[in-house]
């Protein structure tokens, strides 16, 4: 049977607490035998998704837990990201256009482009208050 | 994330090691404008030990362009 595991990410809706963040999640899948395109996925995907939720997801000033599951096993990687923010689906938005040139484009929504073309599936759901993405990467 | 420079001429060469993140976007962004508003017209960017660029970084390399 293949070997499974798991850690808990929590940290603040802080800026300077997704550093720490990435060094604990690179940690974590390279003492468990993960590739360097699966730590740049994961990587990728957190900074964008935790990100938005910190710069878009709160009403308030207050501060807020977000929690990042990382789940493992020798067929898939599971990323789950909770936070109490207001609802919000980032993969109900429109796609950006990327035939435009740099100069003409929106700014915004390039970072949930890529966590959509690097990641295996994305996946939203409204639960209990909380917002609950979850992201898999294929090994 | 860590920023060096060096000039080749007129030219300006900055390195960027590790992480072009949201960390690290904007000092990236304060350094290349700072460059450019004194007069630097021609600026390589570096990027053989940059192991990261968000979404973030990459639009601090779009904007100052």
């Amino acid at each position: 049977m293949a070997m499974s595991v798991e850690t808990t990410l929590r940290l603040r809706n802080d800026f300077d607490e997704l550093t720490a963040v990435a060094e604990a999640t690179t940690n974590f899948l390279e003492e468990n035998a993960a590739g360097p395109d699966v730590v740049f996925a994961a990587n990728l995907a957190i900074e964008e998704l935790v990100t938005n939720i910190i710069k878009y997801g709160y009403d308030d000033e207050a501060a807020h837990e977000i929690t990042v599951h990382l789940a493992k096993n020798a067929e898939i990687l599971h990323i789950r990201i909770c936070d109490d923010g207001h609802a919000f689906n980032p993969f109900d938005q429109p796609e950006p256009d990327t035939t435009l040139p740099a100069d003409e484009r929106d700014i915004g929504g390039l970072g949930i482009h890529f966590v959509r073309h690097m990641l295996d599936s994305c996946a939203y759901q409204r639960e209990d208050g909380r917002n609950i993405v979850t992201v898999t990467k294929k090994l | 994330m860590q920023i060096t420079e060096h000039r080749e001429g007129p030219i300006v060469v900055i390195a960027v090691a590790g992480r072009l993140d949201h960390a690290g976007a904007g000092t990236f962004q304060d350094y290349t404008v700072k460059h450019i508003q004194d007069g630097v017209r021609s600026l390589v960017i570096d990027f053989s030990d940059t192991v990261f660029v968000a979404s973030m970084g990459i639009r601090a390399i779009i904007v100052p362009a």
